[in-house]
């Protein structure tokens, strides 16, 4: 059996699902909650083998982690554009323009 | 004359440092990151360089810097107008929500006088009342077509074998080139046919209404007809002769071909190429099988997995790339989809790469008996018996009732990359697109779970193949380039 | 570029300038019809004054302009003794002068602005418009920046627009003015059927641009004005010149510009003047053409394959890339063009531009005739 714990400052909850997920095709994954963080068993699904998933899934929750930060920090630019995006063109004057 | 400044003058004073705008990232097998945001600028940068990106810590002198800025991934206090550039590129991605029904396909009948079996629909027929289309359906069509808010519309004559309801295409090329004088709305046409009944009358219709062809050509001869039987085991001979036919009588540019990947197909990516070149012919569609119809009934789609498609692809894309190194302009056309949208700002037509999906929007089939479909991979879907993509009837739906319905619009709207699991980190999401009929033929739910879905494994494996090519050949990058020209 | 010449006679109950037409020429003596600046209708002029004879009021033309001809306009201003031609009828592309003031400062302008009172140009201008042949085939407007003169200078447009309708507009303007939407709107509702305006845009690099235009903050400026017009379906061209500081990031700069400008009718990459800043900053600014060739190809391509129309400037086509020749254009006035000695051995010297007047010597160790039987420009790539 393999597995691998992280802590809640590594790698928050969802990141860990989302990490989770992505390998579903290679191992199933039993996610859960404990005091010292979020606790993963790994059973191998194919042919690579527990100890490189156990690798594949700690580098990849560390990514989505980091996904995790980089969208707080961009979540009011993001949430601008999409208005800007969105919005209609009051700013300036009708295309044909009137002369 | 004033004293003139110099350039130190004109970077921010005192650094503030940076700002991230958002974007996404995803890590190559090469240990290089690629960077991507939401109008689908991206970079590949070095490892190191991408941590100090992204502690903050990347230093203005540093090569990738300019570059991060240039392409809105950062924001630094010389310049705000990266946020005008996001918004209109942005608005310009989103233009093509706007437009509906740029593709219209008539499909004018289901006989064919080939037996492929990886062909989801056709049937080996004479029975013309049961499998052809009628006049009235298909002027039904043509009404909803032109009262649609549809302005530019491409309708694509599909079968079975449509040359054999060639009476039907005169129809309704004639009609539609009338209503489109009388409306405005500008209209093309293409008919695809494996060209074994091409008749010299065919040729000057289509040369009289301007009418594009598109064919079948799945390798050289043993492999095609392999793939392709008829009476007389003839089809590569009659699609050859068809194609030198009409390059020498239409013109060079007047008809394409595709390709279909079978199991056979798979090792010979080259001789496919040069067969292709062999005919004149200078872009080539290397396509997956899809999983619909006989195919599926047949197993062929289960004799390949995506690993090994990807190894054709590759294989068949390196081998072009080198054919235009000694100065051979070949292209290939999945590819030159995406590099359209990796580089370039406009928004992308192809209906199965579309975010929201295209279904029953960009794309709309009226089928021989009348039911109109939300794709052509919807219309294989239901000859399997699953007409969950169905829209409706020309008999009785108004064009309202077809778009407006649920099946249809959930499939839209919860296919969404942006709220989907997987694509909505993913780096490639620009670029990619749903496929809800996809996935709900091969996993029951139009969303389908990216780790084990077909379509994600190749877009991936095609779009890390184009970034590396781009990233580590400057040659094949300007080749690759060249390829989004319109 | 005024010229000296001597005012025979009383000129002192006129305005600071004078505009006339010459109407007619025989031999060294030409009759000039004045229709702004003074109550005198007509004057005679000479390039050769005959010693005897002469009216009480004439012009003594300098050698310079010999050339002056039937449907030339000039100004005269006499309190300086000078003159200039505002118009030749011969010429394919006739540009005003509408104001010295800018607010740029560009290391290698070729008019380089002075701050001055100028507003006198714009009525020379306005007078000179309806006595303009009705089929001219283009008229170009530049500066300094015309649209410092704001209101004035679009009057002028107008007027063209109902006064010449068949005749193509081209406004130089480093289009900061259009970052104000309400400017850009005044712009187009002009509807003037076939008016362009060229801006300049240096770099995908706001410091650099602002660097080479010597203003702070004035990319930001010119690319939103650029969005302004272009949301406006106004036509627009973007001009690059070439030198030491563009060509570093040029295929950078083309990527940029097919990503977000994509919507320009046209972009021009133009050889560097010798004029104005650029000599004094020639050093620092000159490039060996060839050492640039291959970005410039490069450039020109991208910009292609994204499917704007692009056009180089200035540059004779022996310096170019061959993949870079069929994007020139033989845009040198005749007067300003320039070919070398090697050139008369060139294969391409028919279709070549020569270059400025101004580079020929900068230029000359880089001139080597092509002797292929070349393939005329191929469209294909």
């Amino acid at each position: 059996m393999f597995e691998i714990t992280f802590a809640q400052e590594v790698a928050r909850l969802s990141a860990v699902k989302k990490a989770a997920y992505r390998l579903a095709a290679l191992c199933d994954i039993d996610i859960q909650a404990t005091p010292s963080g979020t606790r993963c068993e790994l059973r191998p699904t194919t042919d690579t083998s527990g100890a490189e998933l156990v690798a594949l899934l700690r580098a990849t929750a560390l990514d989505y982690e980091l996904r995790e930060e980089i969208a707080e920090k961009t979540s009011a630019f993001r949430d601008g554009l999409l208005a800007l995006a969105f919005a209609p063109l009051t700013r300036r004057a009708s295309e044909d323009g009137e002369v | 004359m004033a004293k003139f400044k110099l350039p130190g003058e004109f970077f921010a004073k005192e650094l503030h440092g940076y700002e991230f705008l958002p974007f996404k990232f995803h890590r190559l097998k090469t240990g290089r990151v690629f960077v991507s945001n939401i109008v689908g600028e991206w970079l590949v940068l070095d490892k190191q360089t991408f941590e100090l990106f992204i502690s903050s810590s990347l230093k203005p002198a540093a090569a990738a810097y300019a570059d991060l800025r240039a392409r809105h991934f950062l924001l630094d206090r010389d310049s705000g107008v990266a946020v005008d550039l996001l918004t209109v590129k942005l608005r310009q991605r989103l233009q093509h929500l706007r437009s509906v029904f740029g593709l219209a396909i008539f499909v004018v009948t289901l006989r064919c006088e080939h037996s492929c079996p990886y062909c989801q629909v056709s049937r080996q027929s004479d029975d013309r009342a049961s499998f052809d289309m009628s006049t009235i359906h298909a002027d039904a069509a043509l009404k909803l077509l032109f009262d649609s808010p549809a302005q530019d519309i491409k309708i694509e004559f599909q079968g079975g074998e449509p040359l054999l309801n060639f009476e039907l295409i005169q129809h309704i090329v004639l009609k539609a080139k009338r209503l489109s004088e009388v409306n405005g709305k500008a209209v093309s046409f293409v008919i695809t046919s494996n060209l074994a009944t091409l008749t010299d009358d065919v040729i000057a219709f289509c040369a009289a209404n301007n009418i594009l062809l598109s064919t079948s050509l799945d390798g050289p001869p043993e492999l095609h007809n392999k793939n392709r039987p008829r009476r007389g085991g003839n089809s590569h001979q009659l699609a050859a002769d068809g194609i030198a036919r009409i390059q020498s009588l239409l013109g060079p540019d007047r008809v394409a071909a595709l390709m279909t990947t079978t199991k056979a197909s798979l090792s010979r990516a080259v001789d496919i190429i040069d067969e292709y070149r062999r005919r004149n012919l200078h872009e080539i569609f290397l396509r997956p099988l899809s999983p619909y119809g006989f195919a599926v009934k047949t197993n062929w789609f289960k004799a390949y997995d995506q690993m090994e498609w990807l190894q054709f692809y590759r294989e068949g894309l390196r081998y072009i790339i080198d054919l235009n190194k000694c100065g051979e302009r070949v292209i290939e056309v999945y590819a030159s989809t995406i590099l359209g949208k990796m580089l370039t700002s406009r928004p992308g037509g192809y209906v199965d790469m579309m975010n929201p999906a295209g279904i029953g929007s960009r794309v709309i089939v009226f089928n021989y008996d009348g039911y109109i479909y939300a794709s052509d991979e919807a219309r294989m879907l239901s000859e399997m018996g699953d007409k969950t993509f169905r829209l409706g009837n020309l008999s009785a739906d108004s064009l309202a009732d077809l778009v407006l319905t649920d099946p249809l619009l959930d499939a839209i709207e919860e296919t969404v990359l942006e709220s989907v699991p997987m694509c909505s980190d993913c780096a490639f999401q620009p670029y990619c697109g749903a496929d809800p009929v996809y996935h709900h033929a091969t996993q029951g739910d139009a969303v389908g779970h990216k780790a084990f879905s077909g379509f994600c494994n190749r877009q991936m494996g095609i779009f890390e193949e184009l970034v590396e090519l781009m990233d580590t050949d400057p040659e094949a990058a300007r080749i690759l380039s060249s390829w989004v020209r319109q | 570029m005024s010229s000296v010449c001597t005012l025979i006679g009383d000129w002192s109950a006129t305005d600071s300038s004078i505009v006339g037409e010459v109407v007619s020429r025989e031999a060294d003596k030409l009759t000039i019809d004045l229709f702004f600046g003074c109550a005198r209708k007509s004057i005679i002029a000479y390039f050769q004054p005959p010693a005897a004879h002469l009216a009480a009021q004439a012009i003594a033309l300098p050698a310079n302009i010999s050339h002056l001809s039937v449907g030339d306009f000039i100004a005269i201003y006499p309190k300086i003794g000078k003159l200039r031609i505002l118009f030749r009828k011969a010429s394919r592309s006739n540009n005003f002068l509408v104001t010295e003031v800018c607010d740029n400062y560009c290391l290698m302008c070729s008019q380089p602005p002075r701050n001055v009172s100028d507003e006198r140009l714009l009525d020379e201008i306005i007078a000179i418009l309806p006595r303009l042949p009705k089929d001219l085939h283009e008229i170009g407007f530049t500066g300094g920046e015309p649209m410092l003169r704001g209101e004035k200078f679009l009057r002028i447009l107008r007027l063209l627009r109902d006064e010449l309708p068949a005749t193509a507009v081209h406004v130089l303007s480093n289009g900061r003015a259009f970052s104000r939407p309400d400017v850009a709107q005044s712009w187009a509702n002009i509807r003037h059927p076939d008016l362009m305006v060229g801006i300049p845009i240096y770099s995908d690099q706001s410091d650099i641009h602002d660097y080479i235009v010597q203003a702070d903050g004035a990319f930001d400026e010119t690319v939103r004005g650029v969005l302004n017009l272009k949301a406006l379906k106004q036509a627009v061209e973007l001009r690059i010149v070439l030198h030491r500081h563009t060509i570093g990031r040029l295929e950078k700069f083309a990527y940029f510009v097919a990503r977000n400008l994509a919507a320009v009718d046209h972009v021009a990459l133009m050889g560097l003047e010798l004029m104005g800043f650029a000599i004094a900053h020639q050093d620092d600014l000159w490039i060996d053409p060839r050492e640039h060739a291959e970005a410039l190809a490069q450039a020109a391509q991208t910009l292609h394959w994204a499917g704007l129309r692009v056009s180089i400037y200035n540059l004779p086509l022996c310096v170019l890339s061959p993949d870079a020749r069929l994007f020139a254009v033989r845009s040198i006035s005749d007067w300003k063009r320039e070919y070398w000695p090697a050139c008369s051995e060139c294969s391409l010297r028919n279709q070549c531009g020569g270059a400025f007047f101004s580079s020929r010597q900068r230029m000359e160790p880089y001139i080597t005739p092509i002797r292929e039987h070349a393939a005329s420009p191929n469209p294909g790539n």
